[in-house]
């Protein structure tokens, strides 16, 4: 199902260096989590 | 030990007193300086070699010793030192040569006086590959192909502004006249840009988590970079890899245990990773991922919480009496009834009640009820899920498997033979309760004094219906109790045959037979309750399913009783 909200390329870039700074799995909250702090 | 003789063959001038006596000077002096080298300056005071000469050679030889000194003066040398007449040779028997130190270069100012660094040339000018103006617009790439008769339809179309000429000048440094060739203009057709629709951004602020969740999704699993597996990430490049070697032993270990496994005891059994090493997490997603990728080899049978994996060949969990397309097809009713947007674990227990085709195949339905307890298929092609379903009142687990619906079949959950049969008898009634974790469920039943009754049952020998007396101990829904007192034309009854079974108007009216109730038209009656449960004997029906059979018969052979409360009747020969 699409959805309304869709993420930007900056969205997908800060994504992908978060999970670059991983060194476990991450879970979708946690993404959904740094996607918000990074707003604030 | 080696030995050298130093050979010297001097001649020395003058008559041959005088070269004696040269000879003896230069011996002397040879023996003081016996460790020096063959240049370096041997220094023996002239009234020390007058002495010397006194005692070994005589009065007269010392006072000819420098009348020799001035015959060889290419052997000896005279010098003034501190008041003192010095006689100065050299092992090799010449004249020291005066020695000049060359310090105008040493290692040590080398260092200290360090030149500069020497200036890198300018780099040449690169030149750049300039494209010729006729591939510069789209215009001119198409005008020999006459464009119009494509009809492209392009994005919108704009033209660039032209950027502003500089308000304030700068006041730059008159440049000395030069004459230069005048270029010829290159005629550039106007550059058009294409607007592409941005994507809007993400006002992640507004938007709840799900569906920021499903966006997230949407966007990264289409991404390569990215690995995902259910709800975790990784870079794909930071996932560690496994050889063939390596997925051929999760492999054989699978097979050799003779069931699905879990990751956890993948990574721990195979790979030999303890749950408290750091990298244990990393690992077991390592093996969700990558086993993902061997869609030939390994199968997903899991949920979220416990990542269940099977391999091709394995055996069939739960019963064989029955081949599961079949069940399938048994079920197939089941997908009109469930929910097109179902809420997955919405619900914290289901109750049910086993009927006896459920019973004699050791399987619950996947209902509606089922749908809203059990969670959904985690990876988009899961055809089945592997449970743990406990009984706390026999400390026993069971492996069970949840088979999910097809367009064509309904689903099923398959793997309780022996939990029914040790415990339970048709008609018992069952309590269902989820956990914290998706893949695991507490099974209960009614626990109730002994009680005795001659109950159906299908002997697998015979293949005949037979009553035996039987003893439980659980709780039963009466209606669905199939006990010869109420069902007394089963016994010694066959299975319908399968062209027969395979219709469900077919099993419904050889049911009213079985049930034997004659009506006054030539026909047979029953009640709803007591159909239910005896049409359960053969093939699965819900309540819903037998009523919309009942009242929407094409044939007209089932009609609603006008005389029973909810009872049917039921003319044979209309029905094929």
């Amino acid at each position: 199902m699409p959805t309304q909200v869709q993420l930007s390329d900056d969205d997908v870039t800060f994504l992908l260096t978060f999970l670059r700074n991983a060194t476990s799995p991450v879970t979708t909250q946690q993404l959904i989590d740094a996607l918000r702090s990074r707003v604030r | 030990m080696l030995s050298l003789e130093e050979k010297t063959d001097i001649a020395f001038a003058g008559s041959p007193e005088e070269q004696r006596i040269a000879r003896e000077v230069f011996a002397v002096m040879r023996a003081q300086g016996r460790f020096m080298s063959s240049d370096a300056p041997i220094r023996v005071s002239l009234d020390s070699a007058r002495a010397f000469l006194a005692q070994t050679a005589g009065e007269d030889a010392a006072a000819r010793i420098e009348r020799v000194l001035e015959l060889n003066t290419e052997i000896f040398a005279l010098l003034e030192l501190d008041e003192h007449t010095i006689i100065e040779t050299t092992r090799g028997g010449r004249v020291p040569r005066q020695t000049m130190t060359d310090r105008s270069h040493t290692f040590a100012r080398r260092f200290m006086t360090p030149l500069p660094k020497p200036e890198a040339p300018e780099r040449p000018v690169r030149e750049r590959p300039r494209v010729d103006p006729s591939w510069a617009t789209l215009d001119q790439l198409l005008a020999p192909f006459d464009a119009e008769e494509f009809d492209l339809d392009l994005p919108t179309v704009q033209e660039v502004p032209e950027p502003e000429e500089p308000v304030a000048e700068v006041a730059a440094p008159e440049a000395p006249l030069v004459e230069v060739e005048e270029e010829v203009p290159v005629e550039i057709a106007p550059a058009r840009t294409i607007t592409v629709p941005a994507a809007p951004q993400a006002d992640v602020a507004r938007v709840d988590d799900i569906e920021l969740a499903s966006a997230i999704a949407e966007r990264l699993r289409t991404d390569s970079r990215i690995a995902n597996f259910g709800d975790q990430w990784m870079l794909e490049d930071q996932v560690p890899r496994f050889s063939r070697g390596d997925l051929r032993r999760l492999k054989d270990y699978i097979q050799e245990q003779e069931q699905p496994l879990t990751d956890d005891v993948l990574v721990q059994d195979v790979l030999g990773i303890r749950p408290t090493t750091p990298d244990f997490d990393l690992m077991r997603f390592a093996v969700n991922f990558r086993l993902s990728r061997e869609h030939r080899e390994f199968d997903f049978v899991g949920t979220a919480n416990q990542r269940f994996w099977s391999t091709s060949n394995l055996p069939q969990i739960g019963t064989t009496r029955r081949k599961p397309n079949e069940i399938g097809t048994d079920y197939r009713y089941l997908t009109d009834e469930l929910s097109d947007q179902p809420a997955q674990r919405s619900v914290k227990s289901v109750d049910h009640v086993i009927s006896f085709y459920e019973y004699y195949l050791g399987l619950l339905p996947y209902d509606a009820d089922m749908q809203a307890l059990l969670p959904a298929p985690l990876l988009p092609n899961q055809r089945s899920a592997v449970l743990t379903f406990e009984t706390p009142q026999s400390y026993t687990t069971y492996l069970v498997e949840l088979r999910y619906p097809t367009p064509n079949r309904g689903g099923f959950i398959l793997g309780l033979d022996d939990f029914f049969t040790e415990n339970l008898v048709p008609g018992a009634l069952i309590s269902i309760k989820r956990t914290d974790n998706d893949g695991h469920y507490l099974v209960e039943y009614l626990s109730a004094g002994n009680q005795s009754a001659r109950l159906l049952e299908l002997e697998d020998r015979r293949q005949r219906y037979v009553f035996r007396p039987t003893s439980y101990a659980c709780g039963v829904e009466d209606s669905f109790l199939l006990t010869e007192e109420r069902f007394p034309h089963f016994g010694s009854e066959k299975p319908l045959d399968e062209k027969i079974r395979r219709r469900p108007e077919s099993v419904v009216a050889a049911t009213f037979e079985r049930l034997g109730h004659r009506s006054d038209t030539q026909g047979f009656w029953a009640t709803f309750e007591d159909l239910l449960a005896a049409v359960n004997i053969e093939r699965p029906f819900s309540e819903r399913y037998l009523r919309s059979i009942l009242e929407n018969d094409e044939t007209g052979a089932f009609a609603r009783d006008p005389d029973g409360s909810d009872a049917y009747t039921y003319v044979p020969g209309t029905t094929s």
